[in-house]
């Protein structure tokens, strides 16, 4: 049938070196070799079946399959090329007999299709994968051709078709030899790349690395191209995860000694090189692991017989009351007293404190690391809380285990590193022991925060919950040193902090004012509002104005005034002359009009009494009537204010809307109070954007509570 | 099964529903319901507006909010767990909301100005309270000036 489309046919261009394309109906249903035979009719080429098809785009030049051939879409550009057995069959021919010339070709093309699954399968079925091996075990080449079956390796491996484990010391030793001397970045960088899989995923390989290629030769490698310290931080990484604690603990301390650190600062952090997204990835696992290690001691619970605990415990009080004088005296009830000045939560046995993980130990190990690095910044600390005769005092011991708590939450210390993370903080890599540090300078940062909210002790969860705040703002920002973490502290003060919610308060307010419930509400209270903005007119009206009177033309009369004020039932409008100062009541005004009678409320300009004046008086109204002697009742307010109120009053009159700015300025105060007086009880409570879901009506109304 | 609910006895909604259902209770968001039962999904309860009319409404509309129930039963009381300054401000705001009205109506402008204004602020401070991000000597203080704001406002 004419015009129906045959969805199993594309449309597409087929190319070939060195011949004219063909452009073919390409039928899904139709088997590969059938169409390839044709191909090969249309290009007299014989033996179609060594043949096959390729895509022919920039990332993607995989052989065509049985599998993947519906990927084909029309006006697709496929290549007519040798298949992967032949192209396989020929490549392997020049490797064994070829000319060194004929090797580096075929090396270069075996590199590049290793990628294509399909030809990688062929390649390997045919033993190319074991002469690969052979070649790089017999370390005959050099150069480029080294480089390139390195690259083949890799990419031969990376289908997961042949386990890691059929490589043999031999081999790993070669590779390890690659690493450890001076080579061609590509042969480093594959090479690096093959000992970091063989760690992960060969059962035998990891202790070989590990003891094959020492540490300072991965260090040199930090200083190359990109590429490569890419690939020696993430062999790095594969080494650490798979030591045991005390390897990883060695390995970690190598990793954090200056030498390694500056390495690392100025050849990768200070280069830009952290910004690629591989390398950051790399230096947060690289982190994670580093920081892993303080798990241990997060998750391990003071016990009470624990000696070097009760040292340290100790030593802390040592160091902040021993100036105070001989420490002789002191009995047990001194001990105690110190503990409680120390900001212990149990003064009497100060171990109590730390049976909690996280942080459990860590916490105990921080303070010590504090009050022996700065004893003068820990001393000062303590005594002027301890010294406090008020409520004020900040808790060291207390605040100080909350802290590390925190911070290990904040770092997730502990956790695997995802396969995703990409968040590092480069002040890690600035220092022997980066946490304690960020501890030190967090601890002071706590003090300072305690003193600037005024804090007592029941305020302790608020102030922790600042400072959390403070360190996620501050860590955002991933500072590069120690000391920009500080300088970035020091101005999120608590004011900050607080102007920083408030302003985060106001937009949510903000959303919420056009949130849907909330316009909602608004339409539905608005006739109510509108109804007291009407009240208020008409009791204007009802009080009535004294108007100034203007002649026929439209002039001014000097010192001439009349009134006019509505009845209270609302139904007649009472006007008559009066003097400038005295307010009539309806009595004593002479004329009236019923509110029947007005046919329409004229403004302006199109008012009778301004018609034909240039400056047509904007302040000017008219009721225009019907079924009276007069035509209309002319009159001109004396102010904006009053202008709108009587338009207002007698748009309600008629029936009609109120269309002063004033309705509108007046809607808009009233509406917004009564929405927060009605929402008072939904304060802090998410609104939701759309409704939330109804559930299933109950499947009866027998209620419990039944009160008929 | 309907079934008498323990804890969950107070709340507020989160949005408006028509209550188009059988035996629906109508809500508006901010009203504030206790509840009676529960059964798959739905409350019944009332508005602390209108105790009188009774009816069901979906849980997913509803803030459950801390309460304590005396006399447990057909008669129990509720009474939302609230500090007692926050309670004081909303019940005044809501006295002072209806005289604001009618200090409108009446136009009596000044009176109106400056009780708006005095609203806005004692809005301000009872959502820095409940924000609950104060210390206790802030807290403190700002009770302060709010009781002293009411007393003023009460003269």
């Amino acid at each position: 049938m004419p015009g129906m489309k045959d969805t199993n046919i594309v449309k597409i261009a087929v190319e070939m070196t060195d011949q004219v394309p063909q452009l073919i109906e390409f039928n899904q249903k139709q088997p590969l070799a059938g169409i390839i035979q044709e191909l090969c009719n249309g290009w007299n080429l014989t033996e179609p079946e060594q043949y096959a098809l390729q895509f022919s785009e920039n990332n993607n030049c995989n052989y065509i399959t049985e599998k993947n051939r519906n990927e084909i879409k029309n006006g697709s550009v496929l290549r007519l090329q040798y298949s992967p057995s032949k192209t396989a069959q020929d490549i392997l021919h020049k490797l064994n007999l070829g000319s060194q010339e004929e090797k580096s070709q075929a090396l270069q093309k075996l590199t590049n299709l290793s990628a294509d699954m399909t030809f990688a399968l062929d390649f390997i079925n045919k033993q190319g994968l074991a002469l690969i091996i052979r070649q790089i075990e017999g370390g005959k080449c050099k150069g480029s051709i080294l480089a390139h079956t390195l690259l083949s390796f890799v990419e031969l491996m990376e289908h997961g078709i042949v386990s890691w484990d059929i490589l043999e010391g031999n081999f790993i030793s070669r590779v390890a030899g690659l690493v450890n001397t001076t080579q061609e970045s590509q042969v480093t960088q594959a090479a690096l790349s093959i000992l970091e899989n063989v760690v992960l995923n060969s059962s035998e390989g990891y202790g070989q690395v590990e003891r094959e290629v020492p540490i300072p030769s991965l260090i040199t490698h930090l200083q190359a191209a990109p590429v490569v310290q890419q690939n020696a931080v993430a062999l790095i990484n594969a080494l650490l995860l798979k030591a045991d604690v005390a390897k990883r603990r060695l390995l970690a301390s190598t990793l954090a000694s200056k030498q390694v650190r500056t390495v690392i600062q100025h050849n990768i952090l200070e280069t830009g090189a952290a910004k690629g997204a591989e390398m950051a990835h790399q230096l947060y696992v690289l982190q994670t692991l580093t920081l892993g290690l303080l798990e241990q001691r997060m998750m391990t619970k003071m016990d009470p017989q624990d000696q070097d605990g009760h040292e340290k415990i100790k030593e802390l009080r040592r160091i902040a009351f021993d100036g105070e004088g001989p420490g002789g005296a002191r009995g047990p009830s001194g001990f105690t007293r110190d503990y409680k000045k120390l900001g212990f939560k149990n003064d009497i046995n100060p171990a109590l404190d730390f049976i909690e993980t996280p942080p459990g130990l860590l916490a105990l190990d921080c303070m010590i690391y504090f009050a022996r690095t700065y004893p003068d910044g820990y001393t000062k600390l303590v005594l002027e809380n301890s010294c406090r005769a008020d409520e004020h005092e900040c808790p060291f011991g207390r605040a100080s285990v909350e802290l590390v708590r925190i911070l290990c939450d904040l770092l997730a210390i502990g956790e695997t590193p995802s396969e995703q993370g990409q968040t590092f903080q480069p002040l890690f890599f600035t220092h022997d022991h980066p946490f304690e540090e960020c501890f030190y300078i967090c601890i002071m940062l706590l003090n300072k925060t305690w003193k600037e909210m005024r804090a007592t002790a029941e305020d302790f969860g608020k102030v922790a919950s600042v400072v959390r705040e403070q360190i996620v703002r501050a860590l955002a920002l991933s500072p590069g040193s120690l000391d920009q973490l500080k300088a970035r502290l020091q101005v999120l003060t608590y004011s900050e902090i607080t102007a920083l919610w408030q302003q985060e308060r106001t937009s949510r307010e903000e959303w919420e004012s056009h949130a849907r419930p909330i316009v909602e509400l608004r339409e539905q209270i608005t006739p109510e509002i509108l109804g007291l903005i009407k009240q208020q007119r008409l009791a204007f009206l009802v009080e009535g104005t004294r108007f100034t009177k203007y002649s026929a033309r439209g002039q001014r009369i000097k010192d001439k005034f009349w009134y006019m004020r509505l009845s209270p039932n609302h139904k007649v409008l009472h006007y008559g002359d009066c003097d400038e100062k005295s307010a009539p009541t309806i009595e004593e005004l002479g004329s009236k009009l019923t509110v029947s009678d007005v046919r329409a409320l004229l403004v302006g300009r199109d008012c009778p009494h301004m018609r034909g004046r240039k400056s047509s008086h904007h302040l000017a109204f008219s009721l225009a009537l019907e079924g009276v002697d007069l035509q209309s009742l002319d009159c001109v307010a004396p102010d904006e204010l009053t202008l709108a109120y009587w338009t207002d009053g007698i748009n309600t009159l008629l029936g009609q809307r109120m269309q002063s700015r004033e309705t509108d300025k007046d809607l808009d105060t009233l509406l917004s109070m009564e929405i927060k007086l009605r929402l008072l009880d939904a304060e802090g409570v998410t609104i939701p954007q759309d409704p939330p879901p109804i559930p299933p009506d109950p499947p009866n109304y027998q209620f419990c509570y039944d009160l008929k | 099964m309907w079934i008498p609910t323990k804890t969950k006895k107070y709340g507020v909604a989160v949005y408006n529903w028509r209550g188009d259902t059988k035996f629906g209770l109508s809500l508006e968001i901010g009203e504030t319901v206790q509840i009676l039962e529960e059964c798959q999904g739905w409350y019944r309860g009332f508005s602390t507006k209108n105790r009188a009319v009774k009816g069901i409404f979906p849980q997913t509309y509803i803030y459950l909010k801390n309460c304590k129930v005396d006399n447990e039963g057909l008669f129990e009381s509720v009474v939302p767990v609230e500090d007692s300054v926050v309670r004081e401000v909303t019940l005044v705001l809501r006295e002072w909301g209806d005289i604001w009205k009618k200090l409108f109506v009446d136009r009596e402008v000044y009176k109106f100005e400056t009780v708006g204004k005095v609203m806005r602020d004692l809005l301000e401070w009872r959502r820095q309270l409940v924000s609950g991000t104060l210390t206790q000597d802030q807290t403190r203080e700002l009770k302060l000036k709010i009781i002293g704001k009411i007393d003023w406002g009460n003269r």
